[in-house]
């Protein structure tokens, strides 16, 4: 890069660095939301207690539950066990449903739409069912009176939406039997939400009985899969819940993460990207990492190589390089950015990136802000003579036989030189210290730092 | 030379606010330790950074409203996983520019927001009653003094145009006051990919402004 943009790049870092910042304060939502803050603290704490209390009472009383309790979900599982067909006249329990709104409870009905069994699946839900005689009722009543009390402990004003999921686990029950349950688990909550004014969205998905058996044998929470159930369907949801095994991944930390891997997997779709290729991506990110620190990352990028023009394939193949590369992922924006930049100007940008003397490098803030003044500021001939002798002797580094770097790192270095498709003796320096950098970087893990990608 | 180069040919003072520094990590850690089953506590973690948080998201977004909702989801998420959150080597307020941070991807890339926790907060708890006139007042005003920076306007806008790489670290750099090392422990990258990310990010910064004169 020439000194005029040098010096056109350090002006616009002195308007950053300048730049008069705005200092705004909002002192009376500071505290209304300090003191709301608080008050779900203390909340949390006591609901389990709260909740007991309400049902040794009078059944339902008001608490204040935690503010995390983001959205509502009530998963409705329809069983339809075919031996029961052939019983008719005994007990004629043909399903169950099961409500989950975080108390979870499950429901067993009959063919006739009644209510053989209410179980609190946790201990919430438990409570919650502890005050109420459900049974011999029509769905209906005791959809309406779940939710009623549900809304009675405040659950329900604080939800936005309501997700429902319908099971059929046989072919005992016909399309339009299931159908006609579904419309009526939605109409029954719906009707309740609109006579209390409450403005909150229902969502119905039709769980296959594979994904249902996968679900339960999981104890995973309808919050994580209805949405990818309505966005892709039950088989291909089916398929991103396989992926737990198939990627090794330990089974709490991918029910942590389900959400995360949904809310990706509908990104790609929303992006334009096949459920087939987005499930291939997928499977890529998460044998890449398993420990679930950088898939969304890996995924963030496949999507911005999409919409920046390139095929899924190509977007794909450019991951993977990547991934290849750097097996530790330390280093993966940087390849991503590597492949991205092939253009002249944006190899010189490559170039100045490597420019940044490393022997600024400090712990404090202030060397590091001098670091990054530095690296912007700095012309080139005003490279300290440290560097060019660093840069030379990597060079000679790279010019060692085999036998002196593992064949991991040559391996890497000819990615990065194959997605460039630069021959060696164009490679510039820059691109010499950058092999150096990724070195030095791979000597660096971050993995004592806590992940809040979930969050 | 700015001032924090100025300050680097000053041991003593730097030693004294890393001095400081240490005190307040020290503080801040016993406090996340005692929020973990003391909200009051968190409570105090709150007042130590609401405003870096709320203000940064409003550099963020040039949205005080939609800032506040983010703010707020912030410290309700925040709240929800202080058991989870173990002080290594990121800081408390680190890990909340990192979770406002989340926020703020999902919503640049879905150009909307939806804030859960501030709309049930208003509803569901016993919030001291405050006239929707002197909510109305608090906004117009806040939202008066943020029109009145119209240089950093102009930049945010420019800054909005790249991609989320190059506006995380520069908003975190420039907007935020972070230090590169901050910077890669908030979005857990390498110190050398930080900086390359923000020399780049500042190019196309540049590239921008020939249609935009903001120099």
């Amino acid at each position: 890069m020439d000194k005029s943009n040098d010096k056109k790049n350090n002006r616009h870092h002195d308007i950053l660095a300048d730049i008069e910042l705005p200092e705004i304060e909002l002192p009376i939502r500071q505290r209304r939301l300090k003191e709301a803050l608080l008050q779900s603290g203390y909340a949390e704490k006591d609901k389990i207690i709260d909740l007991a209390k309400r049902t040794q009472n009078k059944g339902i009383s008001r608490t204040n539950p935690g503010i995390w309790v983001v959205a509502a979900s009530i998963v409705v599982l329809l069983f339809s066990y075919g031996f029961y067909s052939a019983f008719l006249t005994a007990p004629q329990v043909v399903a169950n449903i099961t409500l989950q709104v975080n108390p979870a409870i499950n429901l067993s009905i009959s063919e006739r739409n009644t209510v053989i069994d209410a179980i609190g699946l946790d201990e919430q839900g438990q409570q919650l069912l502890s005050g109420l005689n459900l049974k011999g009722q029509q769905v209906q009543d005791v959809l309406r009176i779940i939710t009623s009390a549900l809304h009675d402990v405040g659950i329900l004003s604080l939800e936005r939406r309501i997700l429902v999921a319908v099971s059929p686990v046989s072919d005992m029950i016909s399309e339009p039997d299931i159908t006609i349950l579904i419309g009526t688990v939605r109409n029954t909550i719906s009707k309740y939400l609109m006579e209390q004014g409450l403005l909150l969205d229902v969502k119905v998905a039709l769980l296959s009985e594979e994904l249902t058996d996968v679900i339960l044998s999981s104890d995973l929470m309808p919050l994580y899969y209805v949405d990818l159930v309505n966005a892709v369907g039950s088989e291909m949801a089916l398929q991103v819940l396989a992926l737990e095994k198939e990627s090794g991944i330990d089974s709490i930390l991918f029910k942590q993460e389900l959400d995360t891997i949904s809310a990706l997997f509908i990104d790609m779709t929303d992006a334009g990207i096949s459920a087939e290729n987005a499930l291939i991506a997928l499977k890529t990110a998460l044998n890449a990492d398993t420990q679930l620190t950088m898939f969304s990352t890996i995924i963030d990028a496949l999507i911005n190589l999409v919409e920046e023009g390139l095929s899924f394939e190509e977007a794909l193949m450019t991951i993977q390089q990547a991934i290849h590369t750097d097996p530790t992922l330390q280093n993966f924006d940087e390849l991503i950015e590597l492949s991205e930049d092939d253009n002249p100007y944006d190899t010189d940008e490559i170039d100045d990136a490597y420019e940044i003397p490393d022997d600024d490098e400090k712990d404090s803030d202030v060397q590091e802000t001098d670091d990054t003044d530095d690296a912007l500021e700095t012309p080139d001939d005003d490279i300290p003579d440290s560097d060019v002798q660093e840069t030379d002797d990597t060079d000679d580094a790279l010019e060692t036989p085999d036998d002196d770097i593992p064949d991991s790192d040559v391996q890497e270095t000819d990615v990065i030189d194959d997605q460039h498709e630069l021959p060696d003796d164009d490679i510039p320096d820059s691109d010499v210290q950058e092999t150096d950098d990724i070195d030095d970087q791979h000597e660096t893990p971050d993995d004592d730092i806590p992940d809040s990608d979930g969050l | 030379m700015h001032k924090e180069t100025e300050l680097a040919e000053l041991p003593h003072i730097e030693n004294r606010n890393e001095h400081k520094s240490m005190y307040d990590r020290q503080t801040e850690k016993e406090l996340v330790t005692q929020a973990k089953f003391d909200p009051e506590a968190f409570g105090k973690l709150y007042d130590q950074n609401y405003s870096a948080i709320l203000n940064y998201c409003i550099r963020r977004t040039g949205n005080i409203e939609l800032a506040q909702d983010i703010t707020a989801e912030t410290f309700v998420k925040a709240l929800k996983n202080i058991s989870r959150f173990e002080w290594r080597d990121i800081s408390f307020s680190s890990w909340l520019y990192r979770i406002a941070g989340n926020e703020l991807i999902s919503y640049f890339r879905k150009n909307s927001y939806r804030s859960v926790s501030l709309d049930y907060l208003s509803e569901s708890h016993g919030l001291e009653p405050v006239s929707p006139q002197e909510l109305e007042e608090e906004f117009i005003a806040a939202q008066e003094k943020l029109e009145r920076h119209k240089e950093f306007l102009a930049i945010r806008e420019q800054v909005e145009k790249l991609k989320q790489k190059y506006q995380d670290v520069i908003a975190l750099r420039y907007f935020a006051n972070k230090s590169i090392q901050e910077i890669a422990g908030i979005l857990n990258k390498p110190e050398g990919t930080i900086k390359s990310l923000l020399h780049r990010g500042i190019e196309k910064l540049k590239n921008q402004a020939n249609n935009v004169r903001i120099t």
